[in-house]
């Protein structure tokens, strides 16, 4: 097996170099600097998304890391909608699912506080939160388009991320974010998986709902009970190794509905090592 | 066996982890306020936790057990936080039973403080990017930051009166203290550069090195997450000339610059009073700045440390995934 992971600058890509030193990943990337050269499993090929590499076309699996990468060649992630984005996936998932979901929308909220966030896939840099928001002047760093959001406090942030192969067929762990950094990547810094049925249950219908296929990972807010489905995006998050630490073997076969256990715990090791550059 | 203390354990205090490690004569403790704080699960490391530096006596009270309990024999503050925690104590006349570096009150005041730094700089002659007393003043595009806070937190370029009135009220909102509206000085990344200079207490230099960053965490700039050694005599004398100028230094201190994309001069943006988040590069060289700070503090000298010629290697940080057991309980 020989996996090539698109979008390689994302946290993500160590996480499952590390969790498989077994099998030899290819990063690819269209950035010039990116993590991971010391790891004896991983090659390093530039690409850009929708024109891939020789070397990433002979893989046996091509996973797109952001969804920056998932283009229509790729046989997934893929979804009956036949789009990622938040406008429209959100809008489709409120019709559905009511409440649960929030939903974003092109202009600012009026009269309301509203989160900046990124439509294709996520926005780089510190969040954007604020009252009387002007889109004009909102900056699009990371050309995801812009879009915004209630913003709704809450007390605990909840990660519902793994993969689904068809109905029936997930993967899936439910994580407390306990720390997160926004920089050029949304970086976890640690978190542990949880029970929470009804956010499994409530993830498991919503990939369900869109005939989601690949990896998935749904941003849940929740507050006195309630939750609120923030984001929903094709791609998976950096935690393959505390997956790989709950049983899911997450580049084989599914085999139903499997949960990961609650009170796997991680962090992140701050780390450091020589790099390559790469074209930009 | 030595017993270090480090406070924080994130990425400065990670990098004397990791710099250390293998020194059998040294025993680490590394300590924060969130059980959360990565070096707290690092490798030959005992993790405790400790309240926030800036609830003063608590934080005082609980430096006071470990001290004695651990038998801690050298102290280094390595967060803005826990720096400026044990200068207010040592300044309220705090004298723990350790060893550790003991800079000017009066000179680390003006260092970590944006406005004042600027203003010591043009008292001194020194060239410093304008700082603007009022909005009215101010010519865009401009910067508004914090002025007591590091790592890019808080910080916006501005290019309009609206955009300044907004972004000020939103860095009151966020921050406490004051909030300083500066020139811009133009660069992209790839314009930062940051000048390592480490002090005795009797204010001899013991080392100096410069770096330059080939990547940024923001979009648009911020602090360096990927760079490299580089050869800048001008930039080191530059640095030596206003740590001498603003009244010296005792311990390691870092000086972050830019160079104006125009003229190609270094203009200083602001000071950490500690090794900063970068300072592995320096080891990954064979620098290494956290063993010369014990040996100073423990033995009172060390080699000097200076970038040697090539071949040098460059660095990227990664945040890697990291499975742990149970969250750190353990307080001080």
């Amino acid at each position: 097996m020989h996996i090539a992971l698109l979008g390689a600058e994302k946290q993500a890509a160590v996480s499952a170099a590390l969790a498989w030193p077994e099998l030899p990943f290819l990063f690819v990337t269209d950035q010039p600097v990116v993590d991971g050269w010391d790891l004896p499993n991983v090659t390093f090929s530039h690409g850009v998304p929708g024109r891939l590499p020789d070397a990433a076309r002979a893989a046996t699996q091509c996973l797109a890391l952001c969804a920056r990468w998932a283009t229509p060649n790729l046989p997934a992630p893929a979804n009956a909608l036949g789009a990622f984005d938040l406008l429209t996936v959100l809008g489709q998932l409120r019709h559905q699912f009511g409440d649960v979901v929030l939903p974003v929308t092109a202009t600012p909220p009026p009269g309301s506080t509203a989160v900046v966030k990124g439509n294709r896939w996520h926005r780089p840099d510190a969040p954007v939160v604020g009252a009387g928001l002007d889109a004009t002047e909102i900056p699009d760093p990371g050309q995801a388009g812009v879009v915004f959001q209630e913003h709704w406090p809450a007390a605990r942030h909840l990660l519902a991320t793994g993969r689904r192969t068809g109905r029936g067929q997930v993967d899936l762990a439910v994580f407390h974010v306990r720390a997160e950094s926004c920089a050029r990547d949304d970086v976890l810094a640690a978190a542990e998986t949880v029970c929470h049925d009804r956010l499994g249950e409530l993830s498991v219908a919503i990939l369900d709902h869109l005939d989601h296929r690949g990896f998935a990972t749904l941003n849940w807010l929740e507050r006195d009970g309630a939750v609120r489905l923030t984001s929903y995006r094709p791609t998976p998050r950096a935690v393959f190794r505390t997956l790989r630490q709950a049983g899911l073997d997450l580049f084989g076969p599914t085999a139903g509905v499997r949960v990961a256990r609650p009170g796997l715990r991680f962090t992140v090791d701050i780390h450091y090592s020589s790099y390559q550059r790469l074209p930009a | 066996m030595t017993n270090v203390l480090v406070l924080s354990a994130t990425a400065s205090a990670i990098n004397y982890q990791k710099a250390l490690a293998g020194r059998a004569d040294l025993r680490l403790f590394l300590t924060d306020a969130s059980p959360l704080a990565s070096g707290l699960y690092g490798d030959n490391v005992v993790p405790l936790l400790l309240p926030r530096a800036r609830d003063l006596a608590p934080y005082r009270a609980a430096l006071e057990r470990v001290i004695e309990r651990h038998k801690i024999d050298v102290l280094i503050p390595t967060s803005d936080h826990d720096m400026e925690g044990v200068m207010e104590l040592l300044h309220q006349g705090w004298a723990p039973p350790v060893a550790q570096f003991r800079p000017d009150y009066a000179v680390y005041r003006t260092l970590t403080h944006k406005a004042r730094l600027m203003e010591a700089m043009c008292r001194a002659g020194l060239r410093a990017p304008a700082v603007y007393d009022r909005p009215d003043a101010v010519r865009y595009p401009a910067v508004v930051k914090p002025a007591r806070e590091g790592g890019s937190k808080g910080v916006w370029i501005v290019h309009n009166r609206q955009e300044l009135e907004e972004r000020l009220a939103a860095v009151r909102n966020s921050y406490k203290g004051d909030v300083v509206l500066q020139q811009y000085i133009p660069g992209e990344t790839g314009t930062i550069f940051v000048a390592l200079l480490l002090y005795g207490q009797d204010g001899t230099l013991y080392g100096e090195v410069a770096s330059h960053s080939h990547l940024t965490f923001l979009t648009w700039g911020g602090g360096g997450n990927a760079g490299t050694v580089v050869d800048e005599p001008g930039l080191l004398e530059q640095a030596r000339t206003i740590v001498d100028r603003l009244g010296g230094w005792a311990g390691p201190v870092n000086l972050e610059f830019k160079r104006h994309a125009e003229t190609g001069e270094f203009y200083l943006l602001e000071v950490n009073c500690r090794l900063n988040g970068y300072s592995y590069l320096y080891t990954m060289n064979g620098l290494n700045f956290p063993a010369a700070v014990v040996d100073l503090l423990r033995d009172g000298h060390t080699t000097f440390l200076r970038a040697a010629d090539q071949p040098r290697r460059n660095f990227v940080i990664g945040f890697r995934e990291q499975p742990v057991g149970e969250w750190v309980r353990e307080a001080a």
